[in-house]
Formats: structure tokens, C-alpha cells, sequence
């Protein structure tokens, strides 16, 4: 039974009286792949950043499972199993790959701020932490410090940083931005695996990625949802092609 | 190839700092007193830098006002031995316990304001601490001071008299060897880990489901009690305390040794100690301004090398902290 | 005597209103310089010395107070540019890193003036030895002097602020730095500008306080717990609130003073200002978040 995970009801954000996300709704199954489209500014990324916490709705409301998150902490919601990666990549500079998503992996575990035992004895942990490395394609980075990575490797972390805290849900915002395109289909892959087990949001500007990863797609612009469903409906879709003509 | 020799000499567990003990050790008994002195304040001023380190150097959280738990030791230790005729444990067990009390109600006001913010209540509540400490003699002597008779170390059966230098050497080095092992774990454990990315990237932290608030307000605590412990034995050394023991140019000690060490190292702050204490001793006889001196390095250091001589170091031979 | 206390009321009352528009010129500078460039100005109180230093040096070497008061500004203010330059500008943004290097400054600054002026407190000679009296109370002339002085001079920065594009930009980049640099703003300069005059504004402080309290190359420590007090209540980066956290204040701690030990004042004052900073960060009229 394919069952509701994640729903937001009359959404609406606005700063200082200019409406980013005006009066958004709709619903997420279990084990769908959504991609969100739409022109610069339309309001993809404060989507995001209201479902991930980071910002509390103007009005509306958020669900998850069932209950309502509006307004919670984001690292209560990162503990609910809702993680995101960000536009601007997000890592910690200072440490090397695989502690990087050694950090988000241990953010699961029961004793987290145990001062006792060494670091390096939670095997656990650090088993996944590297699983999780070759998973996105580090593996061979794995002692590098994160700030000496190419931008295209920065992205590979921050998707492996958002999955490493093992969330249901999973927002990519914009995962190939500036990447190669042999890394973006290093992206794509992963992306397609992941969506065999979580729920999946994906912002993208290369339409035809989300043309071939979505199983549904939404359309914003101007912080309204102008059209939904499935990829074939939307590429025919008279209103979206306007939005994009010249685009794409 | 000599980089690699490098790298194995310098990384600390290694070959340098089993060294130095071993140095220590011996050296306690055959040093003049003098130096042995000398050796015995930086040996308890790197436990108050190494305190500072946690706080500023792996969770990021800039205090201009630690010597506030500094001065709360000293005086828990000389007000339970004074007033209460306790014993030493018991004394320094108190006055460390008295640091984390305070820690955790400044600390939970304080630790949730931005680094501007935060370093500005760290002064006020530091000021209010040394005003007060300045204004009620009856309780602390004031700017005079208050001095004791420092009771004896109980060990066993035996009990130790820190009047004999030696002792009190060795009391100390016990101190500082223990703080170094117990917060070299807690870097290395998972709270240390969890530390470092709150100072990487605080809000990727939080994200990842971190409470960044809490995490804070824990290393503010133990920084604070380790900073009382320094209070307690620097007390003890020079049985007295006054309120210039909360004053802000104790506050600014650290933030210099940190600076000029290293900060994120934890051996950065004592490298520093050693810096300024072994300056300060030898500079301060014949050039009265000397304080020139040490203003100028910490324009400087902050420009060459943010990440003090440790990191500089570090950076050339390829090891990471 | 009730009538003798009530004197020494009005007397500290009224020291206190003089104290406050000096304050009031002094804090400003802090005020703009933390609100617009993020920088805990440690060595605020040292240039408020230095101005005092300067001026005292200006009536021994031209046996003239008030050319030694121009004199003390005009120097702190080409100081200040310096220091901006030379040592502020490559950590402006990071306040932790902002107290060090002026703490360093501090502490460089407090040496020199020892090691030439000398560390004994100077007196000088009061430029208007005149006695005011109202109230019943005989007030020194050359304080209301100074009061009026530092009133007319907080009018000349408002006037700035607000009747000159220079003032319009330090106004726009202190709401919104991206905005000023996208509208055309030459921020940096505008930080280095806003720098110095509130090293000038401090200096000038020094100077005229100078008869009243002595010259002392520590006189600077006071002057900075003050300044912070004020500038964290009235609210960064604005003039009002600087002028009014100013005349509640330090009225009141002169009161204070009379009822309590000045050290207990102090502690008070320090209080309300750690409670503002814990409740309402903005203070009473700040325009920075």
C-alpha cells in the first residue's frame, strides 16, 4: 500500500511582504522521486529550506508521517529522518572526506557525545562512513581535506554528507550545479540507486535529468505550483514550455 | 624522505612528548630552584591554556573572560582551606565543582549568542566577577588579597607537605600530565569529533541533527572546569589569591598563549606558555614596556600564521590536526 | 545634613548630564564602528587617552588648551586611518579576531604613552576657572563648557549623518552592506572613513575631559566599560539610542555612586547591560540585527 509520507498544506513564505512560496500544497508517497523545476527565483530553494527547517513558513503547514513539523527545530526534523544538501555547497572544510561523513553517520547513534572511547573504535561507524564514500564515488579521496576537492568531488560529498544520516526523505538541491558531465552521470547513478530505498526531492536545473530520474514532476514559478504530474504530461504542458521557451 | 622522518618526530604521541615527560620527570629534582620554578607556572598555565583550547580552538567559541573561572578556583580552594579547614581533595574537588556550576548557568545564557555577542557577555560577566571579587574584602581581601596555610597532600598513609618545592612540582606535573590525557581522549572521542564539525561548519552540524547548542554548552563546561583546576593550583603554588586573579589581563593570557601556540592543537597553547612565560621572565628585568612586544605579536601572529607556530608547523610538514 | 545630600545630588546630577554628552561623543564612535564593521573596538578607550595625552602635550608645547584639543582630534583621526588600514581591515568581519588585534593595539598603545608621558597622572590647568552657580550648588563653568561643547559637537554628527551623501552612505551600508556595494558605495572607504572619526570623536572626548579627570596613560580602561554599556543598551549604530542609553545611564550611575560604592554602580550597570544583550540584542534603538 503505497502510503503518504510527506505533505505541506497552504505553504506560503514571504519576506518583508515580497511572496516567495505562495499557498503551496501537495503530498509524497513512500519511495517517490519528485523533481522540482522551474526559472530562476521561482521559489525552488525556499521550498527546500522550509521542508529542512531552516526557515519557518509565513502560514501552512508541514507533515511528516503524519505529523505536523512546522516550525520544529531543524535538528529535531534532521533526527525525524529528513535530510537535504544545499545549493552552495555546505561540507566542513577542515576535515577529511571520510570524517566528514563519518559525523553525519554517528549522528544516528545512541551515545553520541560519548568523551570516553576513542573515535576510532565505533568500527561501525566507520564501516559505513566508507561504504557510504564508495557508494558516491570518493573512495579514493577518502583522506583528503574536504577543502582541497575539486568543486564536482564537493558535490559528491555533500549528496554522501545528506545520505550518511540514513534520512527517508532526501532534498538534492541542485546536485550537478557546476559539475563535469561525466560527474554528473556519476551523480545521476546515484541518485537512481538511492531512489530505490528513500524518498527522493530533487531541484534541478538540467531538465533533462529530471525528465529521466522523476517519477513526478512540479513546476513552480513565482512561488506557485503551475503544474504537476508525470514527466510526459508536464514536457507537453503548454504553460511550462512558455516558462522555458529559450530555456533549455 | 626527511620529510617523512619529520613527520614521525614531530606528531606528538610519538617521540617528542614522551620526551619532554621523561624530561620533566627527572628534571624535577635535579633543576635549580629557579627554574624549577618557572617550570611549575608554565606547567600550570598550560593547563589553563589547553582549557581555553577546547573552548576557542576546537568549538569555536571566543571567551574574553575565563578568568573567571580562574579566580572561582583559587578562591574555592583558599576559602575551603581557610574558612572550612578542609582538606586539599576535598578543597580542589569543591572549587572545580563551583567552576562547573558557574559554567552552566553563564554558560546557558551565553553560549546561544553570536561570536560578537557571546565575547561581549564574557567580558560583563568576567568584570562583574572582578568588581565584586574587588569590592567584598570581607570575603576576598580584595586588592590585597587574601593568603592561607595550604593543607598537606593526603596519599595513602603518607601525607606531603607542598612547602617542599619538589613536592609541589610534582603535584603539579601530575595535573597537567592528567588534564593532557583526559582531554586529548575527549578530542579524539566522538564529542571531539562532534566539537570540530560545530567549529567547520556549525549550521551543517545542526542539519545533520546535531543539538549545536548543547555540544556548546558542554565543552563551555569543561573548558571552565580545567580553567578552575589551573585557579586551584595556581592558589595553592602561591598560597594567596586576590582579585587580580579574575582580572581581564588573566582573561587575555590565554587568548595570547592559544594565539601564538596554536589553537586546535591543544599543544599549541602550551608551546605558547612556554613562548610568553620564558619572554616575560627574562624581557621584563630590562625593558619595562616590554607589553609593546607582545601586542605587536598578536597583530602579527594573526596575520602571518592564524594558526599560531603549531599550525605553521604543521602545515610545512604535512600533518594534520 | 538632608539639604547637604540633596546638593551633592544635584551636583552629581549634573556631573552626571556633562559626563553623558562627553560619553555620549566617545560611545558614538564605538557604536558606528561595531554596528558597521563588526569590530569590538578594545582599544577605544586608548585613543580617547591618546587624544587626552595629545591635547596635554598641545598646552605644554603651544601654551594653547584649545589648539592642543583641534590638534588631539585632527592626529587620532589620521591614526585611526591607519590603523583601519594597516592592521582592522584584514580581520573586519570575524569579531572574535577584531579583539585580539585590538587588544594588541591596546596594550601597544598604553607602552608608548608610558614610556614617554610617564605613568604618573598629570593635572591640568582648568581653561575656564569660572564657578557657576545654580540651585544653590557652585558648579565648575569649565564642565558646562565641556557639556555644551560635546552637545554641539553630537549635532554636527547628526547633521553629518543626515545632511551629507558621506552620512547617507555609512547610514545605507550599516542596513545593508551587499545593497550599499550594489548601489555603488565605495564600502571600504566608507569604513575607514567611519574609523576614523570615531577615533576622532573619542579623542576629542579625551581632550576636553582631560582638565576634569587628569591625564593617565590607564584612563582609557574606565572610559571603554562605559562606552560598551552604552552602546549595548542604546543599540548599535544608532545615534539617538547612544545619546539617550548615555544621559539614562550615567546620571544614574552618578547617583548610584552616592548610595552605593562605585565598584556596586558599576556592577549594576553591568548587569542591565548583559540583560539587554541576553533579551533584546537590538538595545533600545539599534538598526543592526
Amino acid at each position: 500500500m503505497v502510503r503518504t509520507i510527506f505533505e505541506t498544506k497552504n505553504l506560503t513564505k514571504a519576506f518583508n511582504g515580497l511572496v516567495a512560496i505562495d499557498n503551496v500544497s501537495f503530498k509524497l508517497v513512500e519511495g517517490e522521486l519528485r523533481g522540482i523545476i522551474g526559472p530562476n527565483g521561482a521559489g525552488k530553494t525556499t521550498l527546500f529550506n522550509l521542508v529542512n527547517g531552516y526557515l519557518k513558513p509565513t502560514s501552512g503547514k508541514l507533515y511528516f508521517y503524519g505529523k505536523d513539523i512546522t516550525g520544529i527545530q531543524p535538528h529535531i526534523i534532521s533526527q525525524m529522518g529528513i535530510a537535504a544538501t544545499f545549493q552552495l555547497t555546505n561540507i566542513f572544510p577542515g576535515m577529511k572526506v571520510l570524517e566528514n561523513v563519518w559525523i553525519g553517520v554517528h549522528s544516528r547513534s545512541k551515545r553520541r557525545w560519548n568523551p570516553f572511547v576513542h573515535a576510532k573504535s565505533l568500527t561501525g561507524t566507520t564501516r559505513r562512513s566508507e561504504e557510504i564514500c564508495k557508494l558516491v564515488g570518493l573512495w579514493d579521496k577518502i583522506n583528503e581535506v574536504a577543502t582541497n576537492l575539486s568543486h564536482g568531488n564537493q558535490r559528491l560529498l555533500e549528496i554522501a554528507i545528506a545520505i550518511s544520516s540514513d534520512p527517508t526523505l532526501l532534498l538534492l538541491d541542485e546536485p550537478t550545479a557546476g559539475v563535469s558531465p561525466q560527474e554528473a552521470e556519476n551523480v545521476v547513478k546515484v541518485i537512481e540507486n538511492l531512489s530505490k530505498t528513500k524518498t527522493i526531492i530533487l531541484i534541478e536545473h538540467d531538465v533533462d535529468i529530471v525528465l529521466r530520474l522523476a517519477e513526478t514532476i512540479m513546476v513552480l514559478d513565482k512561488g506557485r505550483v503551475i503544474a504537476e504530474g508525470q514527466p510526459d504530461e508536464i514536457s507537453e504542458n503548454s504553460e511550462v514550455q512558455r516558462i522555458y521557451l529559450g530555456v533549455e | 624522505m626527511s620529510q617523512r622522518l619529520m613527520e614521525v618526530v614531530l606528531r606528538p604521541t610519538s617521540l617528542i612528548l614522551p620526551v619532554i615527560l621523561v624530561f620533566l620527570i627527572v628534571m624535577g629534582i635535579l633543576l635549580p630552584s629557579s627554574i624549577r620554578s618557572l617550570l611549575m607556572e608554565i606547567m600550570i598555565f598550560s593547563i589553563y591554556g589547553m582549557a581555553y583550547d577546547i573552548l576557542f580552538g576546537f568549538s569555536n567559541q571566543f571567551s574574553y573572560g575565563q578568568a573567571l573561572f580562574f579566580g572561582v578556583g583559587a578562591y574555592g580552594v583558599l576559602l575551603l582551606a581557610l574558612n572550612l579547614n578542609a582538606d586539599l581533595w576535598t578543597a580542589m574537588l569543591v572549587a572545580v565543582m563551583l567552576s562547573l556550576v558557574f559554567a552552566f548557568v553563564l554558560g546557558i545564557l551565553a553560549v546561544r549568542l553570536s561570536e560578537a555577542y557571546f565575547v561581549i557577555i564574557s567580558v560583563i560577566f568576567n568584570m562583574v566577577f572582578y568588581l565584586l571579587a574587588l569590592d567584598w574584602t570581607w570575603l576576598t581581601g580584595g586588592d590585597d588579597g587574601l593568603t592561607f596555610t595550604v593543607p598537606p597532600i593526603p596519599l595513602g598513609f603518607a601525607s606531603y607537605s607542598v612547602y617542599d618545592p619538589i613536592v609541589n612540582y610534582y603535584f603539579i606535573l601530575f595535573f597537567v600530565i592528567a588534564t593532557y590525557l583526559i582531554l586529548k581522549r575527549i578530542i579524539d572521542s566522538p564529542l571531539g569529533k562532534i566539537l570540530v564539525s560545530i567549529r567547520e561548519n556549525e549550521e551543517r552540524a545542526e542539519f545533520l541533527g546535531y543539538n549545536v547548542i548543547r555540544y556548546k554548552l558542554i565543552a563551555y563546561i569543561i573548558s571552565a572546569m580545567f580553567t578552575g583546576l589551573s585557579g586551584t593550583l595556581y592558589a595553592i603554588r602561591t598560597r594567596y589569591a586576590s582579585a587580580d586573579y579574575f582580572s581581564l589581563i588573566m582573561s587575555a593570557d590565554p587568548i595570547i598563549w592559544t594565539l601564538i601556540g596554536g589553537a586546535g592543537t591543544l599543544i599549541g597553547p602550551i608551546v605558547g606558555v612556554v613562548i610568553l612565560r620564558i619572554l616575560t621572565y627574562y624581557i621584563s628585568v630590562w625593558w619595562r614596556n616590554y607589553f609593546i612586544l607582545i601586542g605587536g605579536l598578536m597583530i602579527l601572529v594573526l596575520r602571518v600564521s592564524p594558526k599560531g607556530i603549531v599550525g605553521y608547523i604543521a602545515s610545512k610538514i604535512g600533518v594534520k590536526f | 545634613m538632608l539639604s547637604e545630600l540633596l546638593m551633592r545630588m544635584i551636583f552629581s546630577l549634573t556631573n552626571g548630564i556633562v559626563w553623558a554628552l562627553v560619553i555620549a561623543l566617545i560611545a558614538l564612535g564605538l557604536s558606528f564602528i561595531f554596528g558597521l564593521m563588526e569590530i569590538i573596538n578594545v582599544a577605544h578607550g586608548e585613543l580617547y587617552m591618546i587624544g587626552a595625552v595629545l591635547s596635554w602635550y598641545g598646552l605644554v608645547w603651544f601654551g594653547n588648551f584649545w589648539l592642543g584639543v583641534i590638534m588631539a582630534s585632527l592626529i587620532v583621526g589620521i591614526l585611526g586611518i591607519v590603523l583601519e588600514r594597516a592592521t582592522l581591515r584584514p580581520v573586519e568581519g570575524r569579531p572574535a579576531h577584531t579583539v585580539i588585534v585590538t587588544i594588541g593595539l591596546s596594550y601597544i598603545l598604553q607602552q608608548i604613552v608610558l614610556a614617554t608621558f610617564g605613568g604618573w597622572p598629570q593635572k591640568m590647568p582648568d581653561p575656564l576657572p569660572v564657578t557657576v552657580q545654580f540651585l544653590n550648588v557652585k558648579y565648575p563653568g569649565y564642565r558646562l563648557l565641556v557639556a555644551g561643547l560635546s552637545a554641539f559637537a553630537l549635532i554636527g554628527v547628526w547633521l553629518f549623518l543626515h545632511r551629507t551623501s558621506l552620512g547617507l552612505w555609512i547610514r545605507a551600508a550599516m542596513q545593508d552592506k551587499e545593497m550599499a556595494s550594489a548601489m555603488g558605495i565605495p564600502v571600504s572607504r566608507v569604513y575607514m572613513i567611519t574609523f576614523s572619526i570615531g577615533a576622532m570623536l573619542a579623542a576629542l572626548g579625551g581632550a576636553l575631559a582631560a582638565p576634569v579627570v587628569q591625564v593617565f596613560y590607564l584612563m582609557g580602561l574606565d572610559i571603554l566599560s562605559v562606552s560598551f554599556i552604552v552602546v549595548i543598551i542604546g543599540g548599535l549604530g544608532s545615534l539617538k539610542g547612544t545619546f539617550v542609553a548615555s544621559l539614562i545611564i550615567n546620571p544614574l550611575e552618578g547617583i548610584m555612586i552616592i548610595l552605593l560604592t562605585p565598584t556596586e554602580a558599576r556592577i549594576v550597570s553591568l548587569i542591565a547591560m548583559a540583560a539587554v544583550l541576553l533579551v533584546r540584542p537590538k538595545g533600545l534603538f539599534g538598526v543592526i540585527k
